[in-house]
């Protein structure tokens, strides 16, 4: 499918020869395989039990021994940021893959059908999308309760409406252009013009709509573990980290809270430069910073 | 012999892109001489723009070679500085799309003002508000005063296309280049468009250089004309030499493309009526209230199609023509009226009718670019109908795509192509295919040729009359071109403002025509043989 994308438009058909990716891309495409690698494999190579409480080591400063030194219970700093990525990828992953579908749907829906449907559900995404994000989240998080579930629910549906929007509006350029009368009026069904004629027109819009989500999902859930709403000790979450350890940073122990820190930083711009550099191929457009 | 307006020797242009050089124009000569007109004729690609816009030393990213000299300035190695001196003053131009050429945030008549300041720093407001009203005055442009101060949309396309032409004779320049400057615009309104490039050049004597892909228009205002093909000049000769003695054979073959004769409308009253309408009426706007104006797009317009004939709807933009189509093919509902196809009456409700009655009316549309999407093979495009309609077994699918690939004339690995991989003429082809596919009974042809080119136009055409030969289908054809109609035959009613004025065979309505709008649409497009004949017979009286 991908490659399908790339090679219709003119556009990229003359770039694809050319291409040559930046250092940045390079850069970033490295340090986000080694989280998906780290996600995957960390808990067989990680140097120490990320869980062993040891007393006799409480906030050591980072040394050969301990790489990020060790927090306030003697934990290997370096081994709980390493297996921390886990739960932020893969909760960040579900929610923008089904913010994204569920949304591609709703806006395919809005966009063709239009209607009172489109009104009634534009104002709501609206409503919804005009709430503070992280209130709304912890209000749902508070009604479902505590979990990695609810945690992709309740941001996978604050996704689904941004998305939808920006896909009805992809959706509205291509409704009215003839191929689609064509299908209207040789009688073929609105379910097979929005999922067979429509969507394959807009499909490039939905990958970049995933990458950007991808960002900001992972930026909404080390939120919501710092706030305590989203991942749930005793996983070593990265939010959950600096949350336990940023008052220790008063005390000059650092090291606990900015390993964590810079994990987070170097994940959401990883993930925000393949993004952008997706959707300069397939728009030719920059994102909004 | 006075020196030349515009002396070009020799030239060459090429176009430089990442994916290599395309030879635009090769070694192209041509002089006008002060006050005469020269008509380039090509189709798209021709390198008759390229050639038009190097005069003006206006041809970003390409190579000039040769010699230019407009005026006596040499223009290929002129300073940009120079170039704009010459822009406007010397050479002007008038392009094809005047909403594209007029700023719509800004008031008609500071536009053209921007055009004479550009040339007369000292010039002061008042006189300027003047010397504009003059030229709207010049140009025809009804009650010039008052538009000084419109925006563009709020004036009609052959309104813009005057404020284009006043801003190009604004300062008496020595060469216009009009291109293509009527190819937007309806008939009637080109035909003005042309009497009024008439008028100027007699009282501006100012040399022109017409580009146009309308055989008609350049016979009609131009002095010479220029052949242009893959960007040679092919022929060169006084129009009246070249419409009456053709020596390239692609003149002939473009001049031979445009039918002189009416094609035979046999009496085919025998045939059963496959598609009729009664009083078909609809009405936008309104509101719930009523309090907004309603606009009758289609006021009780009524036709009768028999089996294997063709009925044209003659019309110009706005005429209800396209309106009365999507009712046909069930696209929209009409207010009121009855469509019956055989013997039994379409639901009102185009929501309710059934795939069968779908089936029996297809449907191609004017610009196969937009009408085939563009994510599918032309396989799963021509499929679609048959999966739908049922139309022809699961395992035959293969072999009936490769069928209709070969009745319109394509090669059978198409089918495994992208519509973006063929040109516009295939396209149309493909879209005729699709129609097919369906084995409908009447085909409802939404100006199918207007999009394309001159001689890929009569392909069309003659594709379009063999299958209706072969599968007799009915066309409902939707057009404004009466060249096309021409060529058709059958049957043709001619609406104006929603109604029907007039209808009846094509061959009756083109001898005698009954309304005034009628003959004035006729005498707008005239016949090019009439003008073939008019001038080899000027031809004749000069030499003797």
């Amino acid at each position: 499918m991908m490659s399908r994308i790339l090679s219709d438009s003119k556009k990229n058909r003359a770039n694809l020869g050319l291409y040559r990716p930046s250092f940045a891309l390079i850069v970033a495409a490295i340090v986000f395989m080694f989280w998906v690698l780290a996600a995957i494999t960390a808990r067989a190579f990680v140097p120490h039990d990320p869980f062993n409480v040891r007393l006799d080591a409480m906030l050591l400063p980072p040394s050969a021994e301990y790489l990020f030194g060790t927090d306030d219970m003697g934990r290997d700093v370096f081994s709980r940021v390493l297996v921390g990525s886990r739960d932020i990828l893969t909760v960040s992953f579900f929610a923008a893959i089904i913010g994204t579908a569920s949304g591609t749907l709703l806006g395919l829906m809005m966009g063709y059908l239009r209607g009172v449907f489109d009104e009634v559900l534009s104002r709501i995404g609206e409503a919804v999308i005009s709430l503070p994000g992280v209130i709304m989240a912890l209000l749902l998080i508070a009604a479902l309760g505590r979990s990695n579930v609810a945690l992709i629910g309740v941001i996978a549906f604050e996704f689904m409406w941004v998305v939808a929007r920006t896909i009805r509006a992809a959706v509205l350029l291509q409704a009215e252009k003839d191929f689609i009368l064509a299908a209207r009026a040789r009688g073929d069904s609105a379910a097979y013009v929005m999922l067979r004629e429509l969507l394959p027109n807009v499909f490039s819009v939905v990958v970049v709509e995933f990458t950007v989500r991808m960002t900001f999902a992972v930026f909404s859930v080390a939120n919501l573990s710092f706030l305590g709403f989203g991942v749930q000790p005793p996983s070593p979450d990265w939010g959950l980290l600096v949350a336990q350890a940023y008052g220790l940073l008063v005390a000059g122990y650092w090291w606990v809270s900015l390993f964590p820190t810079l994990a987070i930083a170097s994940l959401v711009i990883s993930i925000y430069v393949i993004a952008n550099e997706i959707n300069r191929w397939l728009s030719g457009g920059e994102l909004p910073a | 012999m006075t020196d030349p307006v515009l002396d070009i020797v020799d030239v060459g242009i090429t176009y430089r892109s990442a994916r290599g050089t395309v030879d635009a124009v090769r070694s192209a000569t041509l002089q006008i001489a002060p006050g005469e007109a020269v008509g380039i004729i090509g189709e798209s690609g021709s390198g008759k723009s390229t050639l038009a816009y190097s005069v003006t030393g206006w041809t970003p990213q390409a190579d000039v070679r040769g010699r230019i000299r407009l005026a006596g300035c040499d223009i290929v190695n002129a300073s940009e500085p120079d170039l704009r001196r010459l822009r406007g003053g010397t050479v002007s131009m008038v392009p094809q799309d005047p909403k594209k050429a007029l700023n719509p945030s800004m008031r008609i008549g500071p536009q053209v003002v921007e055009q004479l300041r550009a040339h007369d720093q000292e010039l002061s407001e008042a006189e300027a508000r003047k010397r504009v009203i003059d030229l709207f005055e010049q140009v025809n442009l009804p009650r010039p005063a008052d538009l000084f101060d419109r925006y563009t949309h709020e004036i009609s396309g052959g309104q813009q296309q005057r404020v284009l032409i006043a801003a190009a004779i604004s300062c008496r320049p020595k060469l216009i280049i009009m291109d293509e400057p009527t190819t937007g615009l309806d008939v009637t309104t080109s035909i003005q468009i042309i009497k009024l490039v008439r008028e100027l050049r007699q009282s501006y004597g100012c040399a022109l250089l017409f580009i146009s892909h309308d055989l008609s228009v350049v016979a009609r205002v131009s002095d010479r004309v220029v052949v242009m093909r893959h960007g040679e000049i092919v022929e060169t000769g006084t129009t009246a030499e070249v419409f009456s003695r053709p020596s390239h054979a692609y003149t002939r073959q473009l001049i031979a493309s445009i039918p002189r004769e009416v094609a035979e409308s046999g009496p085919r009253c025998e045939a059963p009526v496959v598609l009729a309408a009664e009083n078909i009426v609809k009405q936008y706007g309104g509101g719930i209230l009523g309090q907004a104006r309603t606009l009758t797009a289609v006021d009780r317009v009524g036709f009768r199609l028999a089996q294997g004939e063709t009925l044209s709807v003659v019309g110009e933009s706005g005429s209800g023509k396209t309106t009365l189509a999507r009712i046909v093919t069930g696209l929209i509902d009409a207010n009121e009226g009855k469509i019956s196809l055989g013997n039994l009456s379409l639901p009102m409700d185009p929501r309710r009718r059934s795939r069968a009655d779908r089936q029996a009316v297809q449907l191609i549309f004017q610009n196969p670019d937009a009408s085939l999407n563009p994510r599918q093979t032309i396989a799963q495009i021509l499929k679609r109908p048959m999966q739908l309609y049922r139309s022809c077994p699961s395992d035959g699918m293969d072999a009936r795509v490769a069928e209709l690939l070969e009745a319109v004339q394509l090669p059978a690995d198409y089918a495994r192509r992208f519509p973006s991989q063929l040109s516009g003429g295939e396209k149309q082809r493909i879209a005729i295919a699709r129609a097919f596919a369906a084995k409908p009974r009447v085909i409802v042809c939404d100006e199918p040729t207007s999009a394309l080119d001159l001689s890929v136009q009569t392909a069309v055409l003659d594709l379009l009359l063999r299958l209706q030969r072969e599968e007799n289908v009915s066309y409902l054809f939707i057009t404004h071109d009466l060249n096309v109609v021409r060529a058709l035959g059958g049957h043709l009613i001619v609406m104006k403002n929603g109604s029907c004025l007039e209808a009846g065979p094509v061959s009756d309505v083109f001898r005698a025509p009954q309304h005034d709008y009628t003959r004035q649409l006729l005498s707008a497009a005239p016949v090019l043989g009439d003008i073939i004949e008019q001038m080899a017979q000027a031809l004749q009286a000069q030499r003797h």
